[in-house]
């Protein structure tokens, strides 16, 4: 294998599991994301030797990623949980029966934000970016990125709250 | 509920990712058959569009099923000397990360140690549960040497690989380092990625490496002359990451999640041990000893830590100030244990 092709796969292998994840907040679908991830790591290969290795093909990647993961979320937004993953939330349920009802409230709240505001608080506060790079990122103003992640994470701090406060036994 | 708490929520969400990791050389081939299509279509139109059909795969040495090189049924020409494997399977448990951080019962437990250890012919003890990568204690009876089994996963190391982390057993290396952590935990674990690492070079490589899915991780101490067990006490060597929380950057923290020991026997200096995860946006740690002249920094990434470090001062009174800085170098927090 070429050293740029095996450079590629080093990179897929290191980063597509924590792109997923990415996708996955901003649009709120395992399988979707998949399906966009594996579209951005594709279109990232053809250009792959065009890329200037010594910045950063993550960021190049990550940028793609979000972008079409927003995209996507344009359609309306549905929690889907795999089968597998209900008998495995319902085997923890006896050591943590509050941790899976608040995952759930977090998912909700999060899929009630639109698109935009929801890839600004998944970018700032899941990937740690600045207001800058989550800027540059989406393609729009710092003060755009600002104005969506305050307003995003106040919904989700609400939300999050309003649920503790119904589920809070009388 | 502050931006650390949503962090940390968001992460627990990502946390349950119930899909296989990708196949990056299944991503490859579909991208080098993506670039031959091209190639043909700017020859010219409507012809190349049947010629990229009708061309026989002999005129395209590259078009594979995306399987990596070496695979049996490719083409190799015969002179090839084969390469022993640097791991075989080891029966009833599944390769790789599937089989790592594994739940398995007293007996299969049993079973496992007894393959890997076979100069023991004492039971194990017995304990709440058993999971592959968990160091236990074989009973001990009188005249007994205490032993312990780390139990293995699906990967058995071959003696050669065995060999080469004996006679390099604190690489510098990331890959030799996890090179090492493989043949201690018999999972293979020589793709992941390391997170955190640091290194006292008197006493110990900690380091914690994430698996290529992000579901599991390896928390490992490489030491200077070369031990096929890991630490007892120390928790599973090989976890799963599903429902892991992060630590919280406080006092417990400070008195528990990076504690000392002493440093050597009968003499004040202190060595400075531990890992784990904090928040996300903690970029370093400073460990500053009242007392002693020196402190010490580590590297945070993605909340992940890890710390190996023997304070030389003796004069460091046991007592110690953690202080969290963001990527900015801003000061986040300071805790005292």
């Amino acid at each position: 294998m070429v050293d740029r092709d095996q450079e590629y796969v080093e990179f897929v292998e290191a980063s597509s599991a924590s792109l997923r994840r990415t996708a996955y907040l901003v649009c709120g679908d395992w399988h979707r994301a998949d399906d966009v991830v594996q579209d951005a790591l594709y279109k990232l290969y053809r250009s792959w030797s065009k890329l200037d290795r010594k910045g950063n093909p993550l960021a190049y990647a990550r940028r793609a990623v979000v972008n079409a993961a927003v995209d996507s979320g344009r359609r309306p937004w549905r929690r889907e949980v795999p089968a597998s993953d209900l008998s495995f939330d319902r085997a923890r349920l006896d050591d943590h029966a509050d941790g899976h009802a608040e995952r759930d409230e977090v998912l909700t709240a999060l899929g009630s934000l639109a698109p935009r505001q929801r890839a600004c608080v998944v970018l700032r506060y899941y990937e740690d970016l600045s207001v800058e790079q989550t800027a540059q990122l989406l393609g729009c103003s710092e003060g755009t990125v600002k104005s969506q992640a305050a307003r995003g994470l106040e919904t989700l701090r609400t939300a999050i709250d309003q649920a503790r406060q119904i589920r809070r036994p009388a | 509920m502050d931006t650390q708490e949503v962090g940390a929520e968001l992460h627990r969400l990502a946390d349950t990712d119930p899909l296989d990791p990708m196949d990056a050389h299944a991503l490859l081939a579909r991208g080098r058959r993506g670039r031959r299509r091209r190639r043909l279509f700017s020859a010219g139109a409507g012809i190349a569009a049947v010629a990229a059909v009708a061309v026989p795969a002999s005129l395209m040495p590259n078009l594979d099923s995306g399987r990596p090189p070496g695979v049996a049924g490719s083409s190799t020409p015969a002179t090839t000397k084969a390469v022993p494997p640097d791991f075989t399977a080891v029966p009833g448990v599944p390769r790789g990360e599937a089989g790592a951080a594994l739940k398995v019962s007293y007996a299969e437990a049993t079973r496992l140690c007894a393959l890997r250890y076979p100069q023991y012919k004492r039971p194990i003890q017995r304990n709440s549960f058993w999971y592959t990568g968990y160091t236990v204690l074989y009973e001990l009876q009188r005249g007994d040497k205490a032993a312990q089994c780390t139990i293995p996963g699906g990967d058995k190391p071959s003696t050669a690989l065995v060999a080469a982390a004996r006679r390099d057993p604190m690489p510098a290396t990331a890959a030799a380092r996890l090179r090492n952590c493989s043949v201690v935990f018999w999972t293979d674990v020589t793709k992941w990625r390391v997170m955190a690492s640091d290194t006292s070079p008197q006493r110990a490589t900690n380091l914690i490496a994430v698996s290529p899915s992000g579901r599991k991780a390896v928390r490992c101490t490489l030491v200077p002359k070369f031990d096929d067990t890991a630490a007892l006490g120390s928790g599973p060597g090989v976890f799963s990451l599903a429902g892991q929380v992060r630590q919280v950057f406080d006092n417990d923290f400070a008195q528990f999640g990076m504690g000392y020991a002493q440093g050597c026997t009968g003499c004040e200096t202190k060595y400075y041990d531990g890992f784990g995860r904090v928040a996300s946006n903690i970029a370093r740690i400073r460990i500053a000893p009242a007392g002693s002249r020196n402190t010490h920094d580590i590297t945070v990434t993605d909340g992940w830590y890890a710390v190996s470090w023997l304070d030389p001062d003796p004069h460091g009174s046991g007592k110690y100030t953690l202080t969290a800085y963001d990527k900015t170098g801003k000061v986040l927090k300071t805790v005292h244990n």
